[in-house]
C-alpha cells in the first residue's frame, strides 16, 4: 500500500497534473481580483459587473483563492509529492554516484563515441583520465573501472528540488506564524503597548501582535526631490520599555528598525493633523482634528472630507504643504476649510498656523499642526529558511546545468582495456571529451 | 540637462550603428557561409558593447541610480546584458554562435525602442535601494538573455526542420539544436527563479512582505510555472523536437508579457518600473 501511494505521488502524471493545476490557480488569481489587492468598494464594483459568475466564485472562494481550503490542500499535496520525490532523488543520486557493479549492464550500451581499445597499463590510463578530469569512482570484480567527471553533478536535481521545498515550506511557515500590523503615530503623542492597530493580519497559527513598549513619535522628516517625488522619509521615535528604559531610535523608508524581536517599517503614508478650534456664536468652543495626507509637492494640495458629532455641517479641507505653494516641505502649511450644508457652501476660510478666521457661523482658529505617519510592525520567524532554501536551490541549479556527470568505463580484456563513454545529459556537447582521452592515450603510446 | 539627454541619445545611436554593422556582417557571414566575415562581425560588436556600456555608465552618473527605473534605461540595460551574456556563452558553447542571427537584431530592437520612448530622468524612490534589488535586476537580465538564445535555437530548429535553405547547414544538427534549446531554457528557468527570490528578499526588506500577489509578481510566477511545465514535459514525457520548440515559443511570449507589458497595463507596487 505504501509503495503504491509512493508510486502515485512520484508518478510523472501526478507531478505534471499538480504543476498545471497550481499554474491554473495562479492564472485564475489574476483574472478574478483578490480581496487583498482591492478595496471593499472596488471589489463590490467588480462583483456587480460580473454578477453571473458570483455563485461560482463564491463557491470556490476565488476572491481569496490563496487562503481557500482547496488551494491549501493542493499545496499540501504538492509539498508531500515533492518531499517524497526529493527523498527518492537523494537515494537515486547516492546510488548513481557510488555504485559500481550496477553500471556493468550499461557498459554494453555505450551511448555515444563508440568504443576503442588501448594497451596502456592501468596506471598510465589513470593518469590520462586524471588529466582530462575523470576520477576513478568504482571498480568491480568483473574488471570494469568507472571513471567519472563531475560526479557531484548527480546531486544537482536533488539539491534543486530540495531548495524549492525548503523555500516553499519556509515561506508557508513565515505566513502561518507571522503577523503584520499597521499603526499610526502622531508627533508628540504616546502610543501605549495595548493600543489598537489600524490594520492587522496574522497567520493561522500566530497570536495577535503585541508591541511590548510604549512609543512616542518625536519627528517625521520627509525629503523630496526637486521634481516633487519623495526622496526619503524618516522618523525619530522614543521607545519606553516596560522596565522603564528609554531608547531614541530612528526608522526610515530604506532602513528597517529592529526592536525587541519586532521589525518596524516606515510606511510611505504620512501627513499632517490640523488642530482647529471652532467657536460657535454662543461662545461654545470645540476642537476638531483634521487628518490629511501629505500633498507631495509645493504647488499640490491634498483634500479631506469630515463630519463631526455636534457640528451640523460637512467640512471639506484642503491642505498645501507650504503656504507660499513653493516648497513640498515647510513649517508653514496652509489649510483651507469649506463648510457645507447639504451641498451648499456656507462658509470658507484659509488659515496658516495660529491664524483665526470666519468659517460660516463659527470662528475658526488653527491652533496647531503636527505630522503623523503610519508604521508597519512585523513579527516573523522562518526567514532564515528562505535564505537557506535559496542557497540550496542555487547550488542544485549550478550542479545540474553546469556540471553534468559523464563516465568512461574501462573493461580489462587480456593485456589491455576497452573503453566506452556515457553521459547523463547534454551528451552531444561532451562526447568530444572521449575523443580527447583517446587522443591522449595515443599520444602517450607514441611517446612511449 | 538637455545636453545630457543629447549625449545619451548620441551614444545610443553610436551603439546602434556598431551593432547594426555587426548584425549585417554576421547575417551575411552565416547566410552566405563566409566564416571569416562571421568571425570579423564580432569586432564591431565589441566596439558597440564598449560604446553602449559607456552610455549606461554615463546615464547612471547623471540620474544617480542604476538602469532599472525608466523604460529607456531598462531596455538599454537589457540589450547590453543580452549581448554580453550571449558572447559569454559562446565560449563554452561555440555551437550556439549562429543564434547571433537573432540575438544581435534583438539587442538593436531593444535599444531602438528605448530611444523611441525618449530618455527620461526618474529619481530613485526611497525603497529602490539595496544589493537585493541589484541582484533581482541582474538575474532577470541574464534570464532574458538565455531565453532569447533559446528562442533563436527553437526558431532555428523549426526552420531547419521545415525548410531547405543552404545556409541552414551552418546550424548544428537538429538533435544538438534541440539539446541546446533545452539547456538554455533550463538556464533561463534557474536565473528567473533566482531573480524572483532576490526580489522577494528585497520586498521583505522594503515593505515587510516577501510576496503580495501583485500583477507583476503573479505574472512572473506564471512564467516560471510555464517553464517548469516545459522542463518536466521534456524530462519525463519525452517532449522534444518541433513540439518542444513551439511550446517554448509560447513560454517566451509569456515572458515578454510578464517583463514588458504587465507593468504598463496594471497598477502594481512595482509601479515605478518601466512606466
Amino acid at each position: 500500500m505504501r509503495s503504491s501511494i509512493k508510486r502515485k505521488l512520484l508518478s510523472r502524471r501526478t507531478v505534471l497534473f499538480l504543476m498545471l493545476i497550481l499554474l491554473a490557480s495562479v492564472v485564475l488569481s489574476y483574472l478574478v481580483p483578490q480581496q487583498i489587492s482591492l478595496s471593499k468598494v472596488q471589489l463590490l464594483q467588480w462583483q456587480q459587473a460580473h454578477a453571473k459568475w458570483m455563485p461560482l466564485i463564491e463557491f470556490f472562494g476565488l476572491h481569496h483563492l490563496f487562503t481557500s481550503y482547496w488551494f491549501f490542500s493542493l499545496l499540501v499535496l504538492f509539498l508531500i509529492a515533492m518531499l517524497v520525490a526529493v527523498y527518492d532523488q537523494a537515494r537515486s543520486a547516492y546510488r548513481r554516484t557510488f555504485s559500481g557493479l550496477a553500471e556493468q549492464k550499461t557498459f554494453k550500451n555505450e551511448v555515444l563515441g563508440g568504443q576503442f581499445s588501448c594497451t596502456q597499463s592501468e596506471e598510465e590510463l589513470s593518469q590520462v583520465m586524471k588529466r582530462n578530469g575523470y576520477l576513478l569512482l568504482a571498480g568491480n570484480d568483473l574488471d570494469i573501472n568507472r571513471y567519472v567527471k563531475h560526479p557531484w553533478g548527480e546531486w544537482g536535481v536533488f539539491f534543486l528540488h530540495l531548495g524549492m521545498l525548503i523555500i516553499i515550506s519556509a515561506a508557508l511557515f513565515v505566513v502561518a506564524k507571522g503577523g503584520r500590523s499597521v499603526g499610526t503615530l502622531v508627533e508628540g503623542d504616546i502610543r501605549l503597548p495595548d493600543a489598537s492597530w489600524v490594520f492587522e493580519e496574522k497567520g493561522l497559527f500566530a497570536d495577535s501582535l503585541h508591541f511590548p513598549a510604549a512609543m512616542r513619535l518625536n519627528r517625521v522628516t520627509p525629503q523630496f526631490w526637486p521634481q516633487g517625488s519623495l526622496k526619503s522619509l524618516s522618523s525619530g521615535i522614543t521607545f519606553v520599555s516596560p522596565q522603564g528604559k528609554t531608547a531614541d531610535l530612528s526608522v526610515s523608508l530604506d532602513q528597517v528598525l529592529n526592536y525587541q524581536g519586532m521589525r518596524i517599517y516606515q510606511h510611505s503614508r504620512f501627513g499632517a493633523v490640523f488642530f482647529v478650534v471652532l467657536t460657535d456664536p454662543q461662545g461654545k468652543r470645540g476642537q476638531v482634528d483634521l487628518d490629511l495626507a501629505d500633498p507631495f509637492g509645493g504647488g499640490k494640495a491634498s483634500y479631506g472630507d469630515f463630519d463631526f458629532i455636534g457640528i451640523p455641517y460637512h467640512i471639506r479641507a484642503r491642505y498645501y504643504a507650504d503656504a507660499e505653494k513653493k516648497s513640498p516641505v515647510s513649517d508653514n502649511p496652509l489649510l483651507s476649510l469649506r463648510l457645507m450644508d447639504k451641498g451648499k457652501v456656507v462658509g470658507e476660510v484659509s488659515l496658516k498656523k495660529g491664524e483665526k478666521g470666519r468659517l460660516g457661523p463659527y470662528e475658526a482658529h488653527l491652533a496647531g499642526v503636527v505630522r503623523w505617519s503610519d508604521y508597519a510592525f512585523l513579527k516573523t520567524t522562518g526567514m532564515a529558511g528562505v535564505f537557506v532554501g535559496f542557497f540550496v536551490f542555487a547550488l542544485g541549479s549550478g550542479l545540474y546545468y553546469f556540471t553534468p556527470p559523464r563516465a568512461i568505463y574501462c573493461r580489462k580484456i587480456g593485456d589491455g582495456f576497452v573503453l566506452s563513454w556515457k553521459g547523463s545529459r547534454f551528451n552531444q556537447h561532451y562526447v568530444n571529451e572521449f575523443q580527447m582521452v583517446r587522443a591522449g592515450l595515443s599520444r602517450g603510446k607514441s611517446d612511449g | 540637462m538637455d545636453n545630457d539627454f543629447a549625449v545619451l541619445t548620441a551614444i545610443h545611436w553610436g551603439a546602434v550603428l556598431f551593432y547594426s554593422l555587426a548584425a549585417m556582417a554576421n547575417t551575411w557571414g552565416i547566410i552566405f557561409q563566409k566564416e571569416k566575415v562571421e568571425r570579423v562581425s564580432y569586432h564591431p560588436l565589441v566596439v558597440g558593447l564598449l560604446v553602449h556600456g559607456c552610455g549606461i555608465l554615463f546615464w547612471w552618473h547623471v540620474v544617480g541610480h542604476g538602469p532599472y527605473l525608466a523604460r529607456d534605461e531598462i531596455l538599454s540595460a537589457m540589450a547590453w546584458g543580452t549581448v554580453v551574456v550571449f558572447w559569454a556563452f559562446c565560449k563554452p558553447f561555440p555551437a550556439i554562435r549562429p543564434a547571433s542571427i537573432l540575438v544581435f537584431p534583438a539587442a538593436i530592437l531593444m535599444i531602438a525602442l528605448g530611444i523611441f520612448f525618449s530618455p527620461s530622468i526618474k529619481l530613485l524612490p526611497p525603497t529602490y535601494r539595496g544589493v537585493w534589488l541589484v541582484l533581482h535586476v541582474v538575474f532577470y537580465i541574464i534570464s532574458l538573455a538565455t531565453i532569447v538564445i533559446a528562442l533563436a535555437l527553437s526558431l532555428g530548429y523549426v526552420l531547419k526542420k521545415r525548410k531547405d535553405y543552404g545556409w541552414l547547414v551552418r546550424l548544428p544538427d537538429l538533435e544538438s539544436i534541440d539539446m541546446f534549446a533545452y539547456r538554455f531554457v533550463g538556464f533561463g528557468f534557474v536565473f528567473w527563479l533566482i531573480a524572483m527570490l532576490a526580489g522577494s528578499v528585497w520586498a521583505y526588506d522594503s515593505w515587510g512582505r516577501f510576496w503580495g500577489w501583485d500583477p507583476v509578481e503573479t505574472w512572473s510566477l506564471i512564467t516560471l510555472g510555464a517553464y517548469g511545465v516545459y522542463l518536466h514535459l521534456r524530462r519525463f514525457f519525452g517532449l522534444k523536437g518541433e513540439q518542444a520548440a513551439v511550446f517554448f515559443i509560447l513560454c517566451f511570449v509569456i515572458s515578454i508579457v510578464s517583463l514588458f507589458f504587465v507593468p504598463l497595463l496594471e497598477s502594481s507596487i512595482h509601479s515605478e518600473y518601466f512606466r
